[in-house]
């Protein structure tokens, strides 16, 4: 029987371990981080950066006009740069 | 300075495309000449990258039902409770101090009160000063029936009559202290009637009785072993007639258990008690009642020997001596 003498390369396609636990981490701070803010801009900050939806959506679930929820996502922004400054690049 | 204030203010929608190209050019051309506010986008601008590595996390398919069912069917127990004690810092105290009255109220209510102190209606207008004496009794007194079924025996030297018979008879003599002093005034007629009956009393064993408690005369020859004799204040003074005094009730109840035909047969003693037990008759236990009924405020027996087979009864005396 003929042996292939070439070795067999299979890359392991999953984060390493230590990626992976340092995403965690960076992902428990921002949402440490997140919970910090008060509901009204938490609930904008969520709506806007991590679901994705426009101003006018936002304005029409947390029932606001379109300048109230720029300002609140603006100072939101602001707070969390503070707070994430450390693991900001 | 300014500017910057009002440019930064203006970043988050300038990051999010939501200005006017007019704005737009504006901020920009400030950005081109200010480091510090391009600083200020550049760390913005990680911050929404940052958060958009955040996956949205959808809510599980039932979510709304399941939290309906929670709010509606939430346990009659949780809700009473949560009515009951929050928040605690204000209802727990307060329900303490409630507590703590309704206690306080019931030691009140449910404490038998001993001293009950005598009653004189207002008389009618009209009514002389003699008559109004002649009507007032010159002492109340009040027969109170209990059954007390195997009451058991105080320390002291009483002699073990369990196993003799079923339930002891016993008869309670009730004497405020403040007639004990009262009677005191005519101690020399106590020592006359007791002497009168011990006399009079035909029973052949009549010294026997007497040998266990020393009869009045006796006691009072005798000094008392509590009281300092050299103790000149009133109180002392009080407290040796009150001793004298408790101790020439007991004498004179001695004398009518020999009177009746009975016999003392033990005594024990304690602060504001006396018990004596003694052995008579069958039938003289109403007698025996009567008689003390002259001598004492209140008498009150646990029942009639009826149901005893035994002759003599064993009869238990408790003399108590209420303030």
């Amino acid at each position: 029987m003929e042996t292939n003498s070439e070795p067999l390369h299979l890359e392991d396609s999953n984060p390493l371990p230590l990626k992976c636990m340092e995403d965690k981490e960076r992902a428990a701070r921002i949402q440490k981080a997140i919970s910090s803010l008060s509901p009204d801009q938490r609930s904008v900050v969520i709506l806007r950066d991590i679901e994705g939806l426009s101003y006018e959506e936002i304005a029409a679930i947390v029932r606001q006009n379109q300048g109230t929820v720029k300002s609140r996502l603006s100072r939101a922004r602001q707070a969390l740069k503070e707070r994430l400054r450390p693991i900001l690049i | 300075m300014n500017a910057c204030l009002e440019i930064r203010e203006r970043l988050s929608e300038y990051l999010d495309g939501a200005l006017d190209s007019e704005e737009v050019s504006g901020i920009e051309s400030h950005l081109a000449s200010c480091s510090a506010c391009r600083e200020e986008l550049s760390s913005l601008r990680a911050v929404c990258e940052v958060l958009g590595t955040l996956k949205s996390v959808d809510s599980p398919p039932d979510f709304l039902n399941r939290l309906r069912e929670r709010m509606t069917s939430r346990s009659f127990f949780k809700r009473v409770t949560r009515w009951l004690f929050f928040p605690l810092k204000i209802k727990l105290p307060l329900e303490f101090v409630t507590a703590a009255a309704v206690g306080v109220l019931l030691f009140f209510i449910l404490t038998p009160q001993q001293a009950m102190k005598p009653v004189t209606a207002p008389f009618p207008k009209g009514v002389s000063e003699k008559a109004r004496k002649a009507s007032v009794p010159a002492r109340t007194k009040e027969i109170r029936e209990t059954v007390r079924v195997g009451a058991d025996t105080p320390g002291g030297i009483l002699p073990d009559t369990s196993d003799k018979t079923e339930s002891l008879l016993e008869i309670v003599l009730e004497i405020r202290t403040g007639s004990v002093l009262y009677r005191k005034a005519s101690e020399k007629e106590a020592i006359k009637t007791e002497q009168q009956q011990v006399r009079q009393t035909p029973r052949a064993d009549l010294a026997k009785p007497l040998e266990a408690a020393p009869s009045f005369a006796e006691e009072k020859a005798a000094p008392a072993p509590e009281i300092k004799k050299d103790a000149k204040d009133d109180a002392a003074d009080k407290a040796t007639h009150l001793f004298q005094g408790q101790e020439s009730v007991k004498a004179r109840v001695i004398g009518r258990i020999v009177q009746i035909g009975g016999e003392v047969i033990g005594s024990s003693e304690e602060r504001e008690e006396k018990v004596l037990i003694c052995r008579i008759p069958k039938d003289a236990f109403g007698r025996l009642r009567e008689s003390l009924e002259s001598l004492g405020d209140r008498v009150s027996f646990s029942k009639e020997p009826l149901q005893t087979t035994a002759d003599p009864v064993e009869v238990r005396v408790r003399i108590v001596f209420l303030e």
